[in-house]
């Protein structure tokens, strides 16, 4: 079976299962990367993309995640090595350290160091009494105390009990400021893992942001650039697409354009992009997928700047993939532009997204 | 967690699922994570060794790995698939940044590591669970025969893009390609290898099934 066969039948294969019934230009676009994508070979601002729509389509994600699986199996394929002794050593020592840090970063040390200090406190009862010697120079007062109101002496001493009895409140305060204490700690932890789990999404966050201004800065190179041109391309009534239109931007001193088309026909959803130079030779630019409408998008990705070629052109696939570049220059156009410095308008481009199909 | 402690729990680490093993190993259980390390840790090596073909940062690489997946445990769903697909993915991943980040960078030498490489297909490690080995060594042996069933430009595509991190886009200029080509042949050759490989992923799901059904 030929490729283009395939891939046909691949589309089917996604179109046909209920759940991808989307078929917004988007989910085209990603399903068609779904496998690049899978295997690491898509270009930051395509994987960027990707990675956004999933978070929110559910086939597309299913799509990916499939194909995700699959690829990962891959890396099953090699021949088995082993690593050194020490690369073990190695990785708990840096999770033993790991842990360590994170412990200290909880109040644990704090809390430790009180319940220590707490430890060594000397209870009043508990302390030495020394007596104080009496002064030689001073005889021994001698209190009054009648008969009547000196009690029998008990055969127990009062003191006996005295000092344990004190330190029950004493006690009793410590079990609270320990149980405090303990929750504190607890309700520290959860804030602990809180923090970290907000500061790992925050650093995920950045990383998507730091993502998306290098994929903003890509797009600028050929979109919102000063220097940007748009040339609006043609249709061609010999390939039966006639109501069909389209556009490319691109600044002529970069490799990449944008290429936006409406109103293809939609029986035939790939088209060829190619790219004829000044001396005549014909490049491929990738292909166009249009969905059911004709409408499409896609980013090309040129050999050499794009004030080299003197006209794009957009030709329905051939059911046999098999064929040539000859029989790409010999197939009707569907739409074709002219680029010439000084036919392309400068005209404000970036607005020109907020149309894209 | 000390294996003392196991013991005395009557927890046995090597019997325990992969899923319950991430879970304990994210909670802080090092004694999990070692048990882990020690069914898939030549797995991942072997993978990161074939994309960046020096075996100092296959290890630096492999340590990552395993260093993520503690850090990230709590993120493994084993109802979205394994636990080694999940491990390889991280693997692949790393590597491939690590591969373009060199490439990016002035080489000193071309290291040709190949011949380094301490080949131990053939040697038994009776250290590992002679089942999970098994099971492993088969599940290699399968989806190196779909990956052979492909025709070779769809596999070639792929092995170009897979293990040494080149993008669609310089694939078709390695090849002289156009870029639809490649990206088609990348597509087809990933859908027919999904189908060869419809019974491995599906014994991979059951598997990781299994382990939930275990758990709860």
């Amino acid at each position: 079976m030929s490729e283009t066969a395939d891939a046909r039948q691949t589309v089917r294969h996604a179109t046909d299962d209920p759940s991808t019934d989307d078929d917004s230009i988007e989910c085209r676009f990603v399903q068609d990367l779904a496998a690049p994508f899978a295997l690491a070979a898509v270009e930051t601002h395509e994987r960027l993309l990707i990675e956004q729509h999933i978070l929110f389509c559910a086939s597309c994600a299913r799509v990916v995640r499939q194909f995700r699986s699959s690829a990962a199996l891959l890396g099953l394929t090699n021949p088995v090595a082993t690593p050194s002794p020490k690369a073990k050593a190695a990785l708990f020592a840096r999770i033993n350290e790991a842990s360590r840090t994170q412990s200290q970063l909880r109040p644990a040390t704090a809390y430790s160091d009180f319940t220590e200090s707490m430890r060594t406190l000397t209870l009043p009862a508990s302390r030495p009494n020394p007596s104080p010697a009496p002064s030689p120079a001073q005889p021994a007062t001698r209190r009054f105390s009648p008969s009547w109101l000196r009690l029998p002496r008990p055969a127990w001493e009062i003191g006996t009990f005295a000092a344990p009895l004190a330190t029950v409140p004493l006690l009793l305060a410590l079990g609270i400021v320990g149980l405090w204490a303990i929750n504190t700690r607890v309700e520290l932890n959860d804030r602990i893992a809180e923090v970290q789990q907000l500061s790992a999404q925050v650093d995920s966050l950045n990383s998507q942001v730091a993502a998306l201004n290098e994929s903003l800065e890509s797009m600028d190179r050929f979109v919102a650039a000063a220097d940007a041109k748009t040339y609006v391309m043609t249709p061609s009534a010999a390939a039966g697409s006639s109501g069909a239109y389209g556009q490319v931007i691109a600044n002529p001193n970069t490799d990449q354009a944008m290429l936006m088309v409406w109103r293809l026909s939609g029986s035939n959803p790939r088209y060829d992009v190619v790219l004829e130079t000044h001396q005549g030779t014909i490049e491929p630019a990738g292909e166009l997928v249009v969905n059911a409408e004709g409408k499409g998008v896609t980013v090309l990705d040129l050999d050499r700047p794009f004030a080299m070629y003197r006209s794009v052109h957009v030709k329905p696939q051939l059911q046999d993939s098999t064929a040539g570049t000859s029989d790409t220059i010999s197939r009707a156009d569907a739409l074709f532009a002219v680029i010439d410095p000084n036919l392309g308008s400068t005209d404000d481009t970036d607005g020109i997204l907020m149309q894209s199909p | 967690m000390s294996a003392d402690v196991d013991a005395e729990r009557g927890v046995d680490q090597t019997a325990a699922s992969d899923a319950e093993l991430i879970a304990r190993a994210s909670e802080g259980d090092a004694r999990a994570l070692e048990t882990l390390y020690d069914r898939y840790a030549r797995v991942v090596y072997s993978f990161a060794l074939r994309i960046v073909g020096d075996p100092q940062v296959a290890e630096e690489l492999m340590q990552e790995v395993f260093f993520r997946a503690w850090q990230q445990g709590r993120a493994f769903r084993s109802s979205r698939g394994s636990f080694i697909t999940w491990l390889l993915s991280i693997t692949h991943n790393l590597s491939i940044d690590e591969l373009r980040k060199r490439r990016r960078r002035p080489q000193r030498a071309e290291n040709n590591h190949e011949e380094d490489q301490p080949l131990l297909s053939d040697m038994p490690d009776e250290s590992q669970n002679i089942e999970e080995e098994v099971w492993l060594t088969t599940l290699r042996e399968r989806i190196a025969k779909a990956l052979e069933t492909l025709p070779p430009a769809q596999r070639e595509a792929i092995e170009l893009a897979y293990f040494q991190g080149l993008t669609q886009r310089e694939v078709a200029e390695r090849l002289g390609e156009p870029l639809g080509t490649i990206k088609t042949r990348m597509r087809l050759g990933m859908q027919k290898l999904r189908e060869q490989l419809g019974d491995e992923l599906g014994e991979l799901v059951e598997r990781a099934e299994d382990e939930v059904d275990e758990r709860e």
